[in-house]
C-alpha cells in the first residue's frame, strides 16, 4: 500500500470516488467517519478537490475544421495504402513459405498422393546419395584381395581386418566378398592384422594411413559378376603389406549403375518455394523501407 | 432528431445522417485526441480517421451510447498513435509563427478573442502545466482522467468508452489524480496566482 500522507491507497480511492459522489451509502458513511476522525484524510480530500478543480479549468478547444465526410473521402480511405498491401503480401507469402517448408520436414503432412510419390522415390533418393558419395572420389575404388579372387561361401570377415578364409585360418586381410553389394566401413587408423596361417594369431600392428582406410570403404558387386578384365595385378609396395607372392590382386571394381534422375512429379513444390521466397523478399524490403510513413487525411 | 433513427439511416447508406452525428461529437472527439496526444495535427488526423472508421464499421455498432462508441474508437486510435510514437520517436510538431519562426504554444484559432491578454497568459500557463503533467501519466490513466475530469463524464460512460469495469475506472482515476496532484505540487509556484488557493466545496 502506498502512503499518500498518512492515508493508504484504499482510503485515497474512497476519497476520490467520494468527491465524484460515486460511493454506495455504506462507503459514504465510512468516509464521513474517516473525515471526522482523521485530519490527514481531510487534507488529502482538500488536495484532491484542488487537483480536480484545476483539471476542470482546461479549456475545451474549438475544432479547427469540420470532420464531416464526403463520398471522395470515404472512397479514398477504402483503398488500402500501398505499404499496407506490401506488409500483408509479405506476411502471407512468409506464412505460405513456412507451410511448404514444414511439408518438407514432415512428409506425412503432404496429401496422400504426394506421400506415395515420396515413398516410391526413396530408393532413387538413396541411390542418388550413394552416387554423390562415390563422386567425391576421383577414380573408381580398388579393393585388394589377398590370396586370389574371393570365394562365394562362408561367413563374412570378423572385423578389424580379420577376414574369413577357407580352411579355418583367420588370415590378415583375407576377406570375403559376399554375393550382394556390401559396404565395408573404414576401420581405425591402426590396423591389426593376423599373420596368414597362424591359428593363434601373432598380432602385427600396422599404421594404416587414413586414405587407405577410406579406400577400404567401397561398394562391391557380387563376385560372380566380376569380369576378368577388372582384375589387376598389384605391383606397388605398400607399407605393411605382404610380400608380392602373397599379395592378392587389385580388383578394379565398380561400375556404378546409372541412376535415374530424380524429378519431382506432380505439384512443383520446389518452384513454389523459390517463388514464395522471392515474393517475401520483394515485398518485405519495400514494406520495411516504408514503415515510418503515416497516413495523413485532411 | 433521435440518434437511433440517424444511425439507422446511416446504416441504409445516408452519409448526411452520419455527418450530423459527426457535427454533434467532433468537438469532444477532437479534444480527447488533443489532450491524449498533445499535438494538434495528430489530433486532427486521429479524429478524421476515427470518423471514417466509424462510418465503415457502423454495421458492427450494437446499440447503446453512440458517443461512448465513437470516443472508444478515438481512444484506441490514440493508443495506436502513442505506441507508434514510441517505436518511431519524432520531433514535436509545434505550430510555428511564420514571422519569427518560433514555436507557438497555441495556434491562433485556439485563442478566445474576448479574453484580456493577462487572462490569456494565465490560462496558457495553467494549461501548459497541467498538460505536461497529463503527458507523464500512463496511457490508461490519461484516458480516464481526460474523460472524467476534463470532459466531465460519469464513471459509467467512461467505463463504456475504455471498455473496463467500473472498479477499474475508479481505481485508475484515483491513482491518476494522485499522480497529477504530486506533479502539480512540483510546479505550484508556476501556476497563476488565482489558481493556487481556489478549491471546490466538498460534496
Amino acid at each position: 500500500m502506498m502512503d499518500k500522507g498518512n492515508i493508504n491507497s484504499r482510503e485515497w480511492q474512497l476519497l476520490s470516488a467520494y468527491l465524484d459522489q460515486q460511493l454506495s451509502e455504506k462507503e459514504k458513511l465510512k468516509v464521513d467517519q474517516l473525515l471526522q476522525t482523521n485530519p490527514a484524510c481531510r487534507s488529502a480530500l482538500e488536495r484532491l478537490q484542488h487537483t480536480r478543480y484545476l483539471l476542470k479549468q482546461l479549456p475545451i478547444h474549438r475544432v479547427p475544421k469540420n470532420f464531416t465526410l464526403t463520398p471522395q473521402t470515404i472512397k479514398r480511405a477504402v483503398i488500402p495504402p500501398f505499404n499496407a498491401v506490401l506488409r500483408y503480401s509479405s506476411a502471407v507469402a512468409a506464412l505460405l513459405l513456412v507451410f511448404f517448408l514444414a511439408l518438407d520436414m514432415f512428409p506425412l503432412l503432404r496429401p496422400p498422393s504426394q506421400a506415395v510419390e515420396m515413398k516410391a522415390a526413396e530408393p532413387e533418393m538413396m541411390a542418388e546419395e550413394s552416387m554423390e558419395f562415390d563422386a567425391t572420389e576421383a577414380e573408381p575404388s580398388a579393393i585388394i584381395f589377398w590370396g586370389g579372387a574371393p570365394l562365394v561361401e562362408g561367413p563374412y570377415g570378423k572385423g578389424s581386418g580379420m577376414g574369413y578364409s577357407i580352411g579355418g585360418g583367420e588370415g590378415g586381410a583375407e576377406g570375403y566378398i559376399p554375393p550382394g553389394p556390401v559396404t565395408v566401413a573404414p576401420e581405425e587408423p591402426a590396423e591389426i592384422v593376423l599373420e596368414r596361417g597362424s591359428t593363434e594369431g601373432e598380432l602385427v600392428e600396422e599404421a594404416a594411413s587414413p586414405t587407405a582406410a577410406e579406400e577400404a570403404a567401397v561398394e562391391v558387386a557380387p563376385s560372380d559378376a566380376l569380369p576378368e578384365s577388372a582384375l589387376v595385378i598389384d605391383s606397388g609396395p605398400i607399407l605393411g603389406v605382404r610380400p608380392a607372392e602373397e599379395r592378392g590382386i587389385i580388383w578394379d571394381v565398380l561400375e556404378v549403375p546409372s541412376v535415374p534422375t530424380v524429378t519431382e512429379k506432380g505439384f512443383p513444390y520446389r518452384l513454389i518455394k523459390i517463388i514464395l521466397a522471392a515474393l517475401v523478399l520483394l515485398t518485405a524490403i519495400p514494406a520495411w523501407l516504408l514503415r515510418g510513413k503515416t497516413r495523413r487525411i485532411h | 432528431m433521435d440518434e437511433t433513427v440517424l444511425i439507422r439511416q446511416v446504416q441504409d447508406g445516408d452519409l448526411d445522417a452520419f455527418n450530423r452525428l459527426v457535427l454533434t461529437y467532433q468537438e469532444q472527439a477532437f479534444n480527447l485526441a488533443l489532450r491524449m496526444l498533445h499535438d494538434e495535427p495528430s489530433a486532427q488526423d486521429i479524429t478524421q480517421v476515427s470518423f471514417i472508421s466509424a462510418y465503415e464499421h457502423l454495421g458492427t455498432f450494437r446499440g447503446g451510447s453512440f458517443r461512448a462508441w465513437i470516443l472508444r474508437i478515438v481512444t484506441n486510435n490514440c493508443y495506436d498513435e502513442l505506441r507508434r510514437r514510441k517505436r518511431h520517436p519524432v520531433e514535436d510538431l509545434q505550430p510555428v509563427n511564420p514571422e519569427s519562426g518560433e514555436a507557438l504554444e497555441d495556434p491562433e484559432w485556439l485563442e478566445d478573442e474576448q479574453e484580456s491578454p493577462e487572462e490569456r497568459l494565465a490560462r496558457k500557463e495553467l494549461e501548459q502545466s497541467i498538460q505536461r503533467c497529463i503527458d507523464h501519466l500512463p496511457e490508461d490513466f490519461r484516458a480516464i482522467v481526460i474523460l472524467v475530469d476534463v470532459q466531465g463524464m460519469d464513471y459509467q460512460t467512461a467505463s463504456d468508452v475504455v471498455k473496463s469495469p467500473l472498479g477499474t475506472v475508479r481505481s485508475r482515476l484515483a491513482r491518476a489524480r494522485q499522480r497529477l496532484q504530486e506533479c502539480l505540487q512540483g510546479v505550484w509556484e508556476l501556476l497563476p496566482e488565482e489558481f493556487r488557493l481556489k478549491s471546490e466545496s466538498a460534496p
